[in-house]
């Protein structure tokens, strides 16, 4: 009996081995070229991310209703934001022959851990909303619509210097916020009076309130998103010291849900984002994308159209393959929806933008162009 | 009640098969787990991750941890919730020990387990004293500790983490490239068999056998003179070393590593696919890791309703089978009942 | 280390740390509680709280407030925090036996090992989230303003408002009432009878099954109480809201000693107050990990926490 059952699970195994190491066949693309969307679709920051993977769903239908010589299909890879998981994605991505570019990932955390395996597969990146500065010159293939945060950080410590005397800097300890209040601090050093580093999921903003009143405040810059920025910005508010304390904050706090959440306390805020209003530069495609996705645009889905949008120009001009698309992006200019896209040899775009928003009766109100 | 065991069948099994049948055994089972990257199988393959990434993180590096968390949680039975900082001390070590020094990933990797291992003394001396749940709340404190220092502290990268981490040079002709995870794979797999076989000898040894008394009963434990306290910290000492070692592999294949990928979450997973797997028994342990980490990737096209359904399996899997899927021995598990 | 602040503030940071320390004993209670008469961590205990807030939630949004609107008056206030607390206890008190029965009764019936109890919570925990993540929109659920945030006084700097008068005057009166519970009810008696033994409560006839549920009861009414004070404090929810609080709760109840109804109490708030204070003076991210260099110093003197345990020692 014993015996039986060693030649049993013995020979199965020898066959379990021939079977595995019979090479497979790789097979050319065998259908439309394919555009990747890196980003959240579930978890904390899904929000986000169908906002932006719709903006390129959107340029994508809109493409291929146009009766293109080659039609485009688009696969969306959900990263929930996290950088363990968009290694294994890429490779996804990079072994699908049929991939041609990625617009993505939607956080730089999560970008710079794939890009890596892009580089490998040679597949070009234009991501629509990775601001970290360390994403430049990082590689060949990767490029972003829009300005990084060595863009947006001197122009937050500007709106500091020109509107108060007396900086707090807080930050959420994220690579983002902490990266931005770094460059906010180190361009407006003379006015900082002191910084405080709280975590994402924060709620209780107390300490930090004691610290802006006894530090004698008049403006806090606070790096990080909009959820913790409304609970201490209400916080802010409801305490009569620091009640008149001007609110600075860059593009995670520009979100329609930081109005919802902070209601009036948000009046007056001072924010920036490197992208471009919808409202304003493209007013009729936001009511087309209302109308399709029965929600209302988010801060990127601008960006996140504009990166697809620069793909399809470049498979329009015949560039079919990702090396070739590759190439075409480094030289091409893409007038695009409210932008002129152009990269330069660090893969970030030669015209910039970078706007001013403030909150009046409850509405996110474009102040004006900072660059 | 006789209840199909399928471990149980295979233990009757093997204690009764011949030298050379084992041989035979052990010889085919390695080179099947060495050739699973060569698998291009639908049925296994994940629907939207690369497989063979998957196979090397979560997979083979979850049964890493797994094992080495195990030496910790299943022999000496001591509830550990902050693994994860061995894991960060390893990534760190090679992270920085790598831009700093003239080391490669093989001189780096001693350094890894040994810093790991110091941690593990720092942290266990004062917090073996302690018992049960007390001892579970202080290393759930050390890990996200370990964390929070990496966050706040700019010399290291701070929030924005450490990038440009060099891969391992090759070895045998195998090139470690970002592109293709199996020699990863291959080397993480090496590294968990011979872990496997140091436990396995310590547990037949002397420390095996102070460890499961230290987890049946550690009053008696200690009043039949066993130092509870050396042991125990040996245990937390050898599972350090074992994270810190896989934090040094999962560094050199990620290229950049950020704070926040160490979080109490790792730690929980890997105490998951312990417990789930079957506490005490290596190859329960590992079944755990592969499913836990296998689940959620083959669960993919599930997208919004992964992690639900995951939560719910974990509560049906432990009311199905308490004792892990592959619990130790009938004879070991007696008296756990207490 | 600047410690001027703690000087110059320190009765603001000494009230808001009560706060804290009121609506962390709250959810304290429970896991202190459930320890004490199973001997396990009820890992999802923070996922009770957190359905506690979206009760809150879905209650107070039926009355259509915009958020805009001027605070209620006292009266009305009053009626309403009632309605949405008591519908928050009775939800998270239904939540939490419900979890007891599913994750955990068939496990301890069986005997199987604590480890499995907390593997069974932590699948439990992820899934609750989940759930509420995808009812939720993963979003942050704002609350309207219901009660009036102007200072009332001030007192040493520190500004005292409705808001936190209620939580700390509210949280006392539910911890008198839970101590008469305890001490002076059948019910209590069962409990301390369950915590001290169980066998021999079985022996004696106590129905250990109902005496757990009952305990369960009682943790998921104290954190939906918890809930409601937490709403008003800080107006916002989200479907991981219980991750944070869940540790603090957890913690609070270790440093108190863990199974001690008055140890997770003082415990819950010492650590309010520490941790408010040791942000003030080192920075915020700093204070969770003087907090655990602190308690490893408690524990190596007393090893059972501050006040011990109700029992004898705690075991894996």
């Amino acid at each position: 009996m014993k015996k039986i059952i060693s030649i049993v699970s013995a020979s199965a195994l020898a066959v379990g081995l021939t079977v595995a190491v019979t090479p497979s066949a790789f097979a050319a693309c065998g259908g439309n070229p394919v555009i990747y969307f890196q980003g959240a679709q579930t978890g904390a920051y899904q929000e986000t991310g169908i906002n932006e993977a719709n903006g390129v769903i959107l340029a994508i239908d809109k493409y291929n209703a146009t009766n293109p010589a080659v039609k485009v299909d688009y696969k969306v890879i959900d990263t929930q934001a996290s950088g363990t998981q968009s290694p294994a994605l890429a490779k996804k991505v990079v072994d699908d022959e049929c991939a041609i570019g990625v617009v993505g990932g939607m956080y730089s955390g999560e970008t710079i851990n794939a890009m890596p395996i892009y580089e490998g597969g040679k597949v070009p990146v234009i991501s629509p909303s990775a601001t970290n500065p360390a994403l430049s010159n990082k590689s060949a293939y990767f490029h972003r619509v829009v300005a990084n945060d060595f863009v947006q950080g001197p122009e937050l410590a500007k709106i500091a210097l020109r509107v108060s005397k007396r900086l707090f800097i807080v930050d959420d300890a994220t690579p983002y916020g902490n990266g931005l209040a770094k460059i906010v601090a180190s361009n407006a050093p003379k006015i900082v009076v002191g910084s405080d580093k709280v975590t994402e999921g924060t709620t209780n903003f107390t300490s930090v309130v004691a610290k802006v009143k006894a530090k004698k405040a008049t403006a806090v810059f606070y790096g990080g998103y909009y959820p913790e920025a409304a609970i201490f910005i209400k916080a802010l508010r409801d305490n009569p010291a620091t009640k008149n304390v001007k609110f600075i904050a860059g593009d995670g706090v520009l979100d329609g849900e930081f109005i919802k959440l902070a209601k009036k306390n948000a009046e007056g805020a001072y924010l920036t984002a490197p992208g471009q209003p919808m409202a304003k530069v493209a007013p009729a495609l936001e009511k087309e994308y209302k109308k399709k996705f029965k929600r209302e645009v988010g801060l990127y889905t601008l960006e996140a159209y504009n990166a697809a949008y620069v793909f399809l120009q470049g498979i329009k001009a015949g560039k079919t393959t990702r090396e070739s698309l590759n190439t075409w992006l480094a030289d091409a200019t893409v007038k695009a929806v409210g932008q002129t896209i152009s990269f330069s040899s660090t893969g970030d775009p030669f015209k910039l933008y970078m706007n001013e928003y403030t909150i009046k009766n409850g509405k996110m109100v474009w102040v004006g162009s900072l660059l | 009640m006789a209840k199909l065991n399928l471990r149980d069948k295979f233990g009757d099994w093997w204690d009764g098969a011949s030298p050379f049948s084992r041989t035979v055994f052990r010889i085919l089972a390695v080179l099947a787990a060495y050739a699973i990257p060569f698998l291009k199988n639908p049925i296994i393959d994940t629907p939207e991750t690369s497989f063979n990434s998957v196979l090397f993180y979560p997979l083979v590096m979850f049964s890493l941890m797994a094992v080495g968390l195990n030496v910790v949680v299943g022999k000496s039975g001591i509830l550990d919730l902050g693994y994860v900082a061995f894991f960060a001390i390893g990534a760190y070590t090679h992270a920085i020990l790598s831009a700093h020094t003239g080391l490669n990933f093989w001189e780096i990797i001693p350094f890894a387990m040994g810093f790991a291992m110091f941690a593990g003394v720092i942290l266990g001396l004062p917090a073996l004293r302690l018992r049960g749940d007390y001892l579970a709340i202080i290393t759930l404190g050390f890990g996200e500790i370990v964390r929070i220092i990496a966050v706040n502290t700019e010399a290291i990268g701070g929030a924005a983490g450490l990038t440009d981490i060099p891969g391992p040079s090759s070895v045998f002709g195998i090139e470690f490239t970002v592109m293709d995870p199996r020699p990863y794979y291959w080397l993480t797999l090496t590294a968990m068999l011979f872990v496997i076989w140091g436990v396995l000898r310590l547990s037949h040894r002397k420390p095996g056998r102070a460890w499961e008394a230290i987890r049946e009963d550690e009053d008696v434990a200690e009043f039949m003179g066993v130092s509870t306290l050396k042991y125990k910290l040996w245990a937390f000492i050898i599972g350090g070393a074992v994270g810190g070692l896989a934090g040094a592999i999962f560094a050199s294949n990620i290229r950049s590593i950020q704070p926040e990928l160490f979080t109490l979450n790792l730690s929980i997973m890997i105490l998951a696919c312990v417990v789930l797997g079957g506490m005490g028994n290596i190859w329960g342990v590992i079944l755990g890791a592969v499913l836990l980490g296998y689940i959620p990737e083959k669960l993919r096209f599930l997208s919004d309703y992964r992690i639900i359904f995951f939560g719910l399996l974990m509560v049906v899997m432990m009311n199905i089978r308490p004792n892990g899927l592959l619990p130790r021995k009938k004879r070991e598990v007696v008296g756990d009942k207490s | 280390m600047d410690f001027s602040i703690l000087v110059s503030d320190f009765w603001a940071l000494t009230i808001d740390g009560l706060v804290v320390g009121a609506i962390i004993a709250l959810v304290s209670l429970g896991y202190t509680l459930v320890y004490g008469v199973l001997r396990l961590i009820n890992f999802a205990h923070s996922e009770i709280f957190m359905i506690g807030t979206m009760t809150c939630y879905w209650v107070v949004q039926r009355f259509g407030f915009t958020g805009y609107e001027d605070p209620l008056p006292l009266w009305k206030f009053a009626g309403l925090f009632l309605l949405f607390g008591f519908a928050a206890a009775v939800v998270s008190g239904v939540a939490a036996v419900i979890l007891e029965i599913v994750a955990y009764r068939r496990l301890r019936v069986l005997g199987a090992s604590r480890l499995s109890s907390l593997i069974s919570a932590i699948g439990a925990s992820f899934f609750l989230v989940e759930v509420f993540q995808k009812i939720s929109g993963a979003k942050n659920l704002d609350f309207p303003r219901l009660i009036s945030k102007d200072t009332l006084f001030e007192f040493q700097n520190a500004y005292i408002t409705q808001d936190k008068l209620l939580v700390i005057v509210g949280a006392a009166v539910i911890f008198y009432i839970l101590n008469r519970v305890i001490h002076h009810t059948k019910l209590g008696l069962g409990i301390r009878a369950v915590s001290q033994d169980e066998r021999a409560s079985i022996l004696m006839g106590v129905n250990v099954n109902r005496i757990i549920s009952y305990t369960f009861l009682l943790g998921g009414v104290l954190a939906g109480f918890g809930s409601a004070f937490y709403m008003v404090f800080y107006e916002t929810t989200k479907a991981n809201v219980g991750f944070l609080i869940g540790i603090s709760a957890f913690t609070a109840a270790v440093l108190g000693g863990i199974g001690n109804v008055k140890g997770a109490l003082y415990g819950s708030f010492a650590l309010g107050l520490f941790q408010q204070y040791t942000s003030a003076v080192l920075g915020y991210n700093w204070k969770d990990v003087v907090t655990f260099v602190i308690l490893v110093f408690v524990l190596l003197v007393k090893p059972t926490g501050l006040f011990g345990e109700a029992l004898q020692k705690a075991r894996v």
